[in-house]
């Protein structure tokens, strides 16, 4: 008798969520997703929940008075903790194909295994650079004074110039890739970590720019929200035809420079 | 606006004597030829919607003289393959490139009735003549004129006999049930449900049989996306795949095609015979009379023959999407295929062995080989089960799977196309086969054996790689 693919799932929800799941291994990504955002808004919406106090207090801590001043005038701290939030928010839906891919190319049996790895090499990617957000993001704060509208245009003007550019859609095609997958083994378990890795470089590659747009933003929802909505967009929309994302991203920025002019 | 006249497109080796469909087609394809490539009424226009830029030796076109960067990326490399928009992003390419030749042959003084002709290959049972390349394209001059029907490059010579196997002119796809399919599993009629896909991965039964076959077959520039399009010959292959779809929705077993909105309203950009920007959708691409042709026969090659015959399907009731298919074994290493035989054993893993066919599901087997990349012009080859070791396949054809026809691959392998150079992912249900094999009890449960054979020959050089090959049950 086949084990089921996700034993969890099964106990839970019974067969019904199991066969979803087993059809819609896909789901996961939304649901990842999904749950992330809700604690980042809940987050928003209570400054004073501890997720913040941890970060703005502990791991800072032993910094100069400076830098704990532009900290505490953060919203939202860069600590590993909130940047997971964001990237599980707004980057692994982005996954959403590559997780189906991974799914059925595996064996029922090993399938949580095989996303596991996938998710493992992916994530690993972005927090890799995590630490480079976190110091351009303290650099932009702290050189516009703890403003965020003029940041923020900049953000959004990197953004669209980004999305136009050929090299963007080089790496938005890499981001459609699929490659075979041993069946078993550590060649299997290796090849799932080396597709994640390799798909969370394409994605890193693709969406650098829109990340920038939260960071500049000290991670207020609404431009959290427009660069998610662009990126999944421009993954899941039309492939191969002219790029729709940049003259919505511009016209952002000019009106964040128009807010910050007046 | 009114209902445009129903022309009539006919087959191409059926036309009467004195029939002039095929001198006014040169005709239009000459005047065609003399336009700018910036027109997009032009034939080099025409051709870079489905795909563009032709691979050397092409002249390069100086980028002066091209349409505008923001053009090319909305009207060009446009064409859908390995897709469920197949079918009816097809349509709509010849619909206005049959009104854009309709055009310059009445400017011409021609007929406005007239219409594209289709080669139907597959219809060979009382004239084996029909797989060859119809003979107004094979001469490369008529009455000491350039012939503009006639491109060099093509294969079967001088005789125009392309067809190696009859298995590549099979017609079988239209027993299939359903529109769309699952991955691992049936792709279906029309394929698998993809977003815009220049270059998707996994073809419907259609696509890849007889159409990638035939594109193959031909070979030359029909052998590529980028150079399919300028062979004339292209536009009368891509009728007779729109007519299989026709037949498909005319036969009782259809399901019909996607009523999901993804399908329906998904929106294509061409131009129209003035050069003027029209928007199309597969909701209205499901007509031909209401786009003002039909064919001159759509009748069933398989006339009262039940779908479970031959290709297996589901009884009814049955869900228009089925769910996917489970992985039962793959191999662990990349295959590469050269100009001999090639072969792999793919493990079966015992718990899904022991629920092979007839076990759960609607009890279907099939072969799948992942990613197959490869640059270059694109080969064929035969694929087969199961043949005893040391045995010569083409003695063993009852362990025939079908065919592997790689049209597209060196797109399909680019990192510019939409999948990053992914390759071609095709899936052959090999059902019927593994039951006659299970009752002589030559069936392996613990592994199959796969071998690939060269239909012709193969290019020098040639570096097609398969990533992995698997079997799934459904």
């Amino acid at each position: 008798m086949r084990r089921p693919a996700f034993p969890l799932v099964r106990s839970v929800g019974g067969g019904a969520v199991a066969r979803f799941a087993a059809g819609r291994p896909e789901a996961v990504a939304y649901a990842v997703s999904a749950a992330c955002w809700a604690v980042l808004l809940l987050a928003w919406t209570a400054p004073a929940a501890p997720l913040y106090c941890i970060a703005g207090t502990g791991l800072f801590s032993g910094l100069s008075f400076g830098l704990r001043s532009a900290l505490a005038d953060l919203q939202y701290s860069w600590a590993l903790g909130h940047w997971l939030l964001m990237i599980g928010a707004m980057m692994v839906p982005m996954t959403a194909a590559a997780l189906r891919i991974v799914a059925l190319r595996s064996f029922r049996e090993r399938r949580g295994r095989s996303l596991g790895l996938f998710m493992l090499g992916y994530v690993a990617i972005w927090c890799a650079v995590a630490p480079a957000y976190l110091v351009a993001a303290l650099a932009v704060h702290v050189a516009g004074g703890g403003a965020v509208l003029l940041p923020l245009a900049l953000a959004f003007a990197a953004a669209a110039a980004w999305q136009g550019s050929a090299a963007k859609r080089k790496a938005l095609r890499r981001c459609h890739r699929t490659v075979p997958l041993p069946p078993t083994g550590r060649r299997a378990d290796l090849a799932c970590l080396r597709y994640g890795l390799d798909h969370g470089r394409s994605c890193l590659a693709s969406c650098w720019a829109l990340m920038l747009i939260p960071a500049a933003s000290a991670h207020h929802p609404a431009p959290m929200l427009a660069a998610a909505a662009a990126a999944i967009f421009e993954r899941m929309g039309p492939m191969g035809l002219p790029d729709r994302t940049a003259a919505p991203l511009g016209a952002a920025g000019l009106a964040c420079f128009a807010l910050w002019a007046i | 606006m009114g209902v445009p006249p129903v022309r009539i497109r006919k087959d191409v080796y059926k036309l009467p004597a004195g029939d002039k469909t095929l001198e006014w087609y040169g005709k239009a394809v000459a005047e065609m030829q003399k336009r700018k490539i910036k027109d997009p009424t032009s034939w080099r226009y025409q051709a870079a919607i489905h795909g563009y830029p032709p691979p050397a030796p092409a002249p390069v076109v100086p980028a002066a003289q091209l349409p505008t960067a923001a053009d090319r990326a909305k009207y060009w490399n446009q064409c859908q393959h390995g897709s469920w928009y197949f079918q009816p992003w097809h349509r709509g390419y010849l619909i206005y490139f049959e009104r854009i030749c309709r055009a310059a042959i009445v400017a011409l003084g021609g007929p406005a009735s007239w219409a594209l002709p289709y080669w139907n290959y597959s219809s060979g049972g009382t004239n084996p003549d029909v797989k060859r390349i119809p003979p107004a394209f094979l001469k490369a001059s008529v009455g000491g004129q350039p012939n503009p029907l006639f491109v060099p490059g093509r294969n079967g010579g001088a005789n125009g006999i392309v067809v190696s196997n009859p298995a590549e002119v099979s017609v079988a796809c239209v027993k299939r049930r359903r529109y769309t399919g699952s991955s691992g599993g049936t792709p279906g009629f029309g394929g698998l449900q993809t977003g815009f896909a220049h270059g998707g991965s996994t073809p419907g039964a259609c696509e890849l049989t007889p159409h990638n076959d035939m594109h193959g077959a031909v070979g030359g520039l029909m052998g590529g996306f980028n150079t399919a399009g300028l062979d004339p010959l292209f536009w009368l292959h891509h009728c007779n795949i729109d007519r299989l779809w026709e037949v498909w929705r005319a036969r009782p077993s259809s399901l019909g095609d996607p009523t999901s909105n993804a399908w329906r309203n998904f929106a294509f950009s061409i131009h129209d015979e003035n050069g003027a920007p029209v928007v199309y959708r597969p909701a209205s691409m499901s007509s031909t009379t209401a786009n003002g042709y039909k064919y001159q026969d759509i009748s069933d090659p398989f006339p009262g023959v039940s779908v479970l015959e031959g290709i297996q399907e589901a009884p009814m009731p049955v869900e228009p999407t089925p769910p996917p298919a489970e992985l039962a074994g793959a191999t662990d290493e990349s295959i590469p295929l050269g100009s001999g035989r090639a072969s792999a054993r793919v493990p079966i893993a015992a718990a899904s062995a022991l629920e092979s066919v007839g076990g759960t599901g609607e009890g279907r087997t099939f072969l799948n080989i992942e990613n197959i990349t490869g640059s270059g012009p694109p080969g064929s080859y035969e694929i087969y089960v199961n043949v005893p070791e040391g045995e010569d396949p083409a003695k063993h054809p009852e362990n025939f799977v079908g065919t592997l026809p790689l049209f597209g691959i060196g797109e399909q392998s680019s990192e510019e196309g939409t999948h990053g150079g992914s390759g071609l992912t095709i899936v052959r249900e090999i059902t019927d086969l593994a039951n006659k094999l299970q009752s002589e009890g030559k069936w392996n449960e613990s592994d199959l054996d796969v071998a690939f054979v060269p239909l012709r020959p193969v290019a020098e050089g040639s570096d097609v790689r398969i990533g992995r090959i698997s079997v799934y049950h459904a």
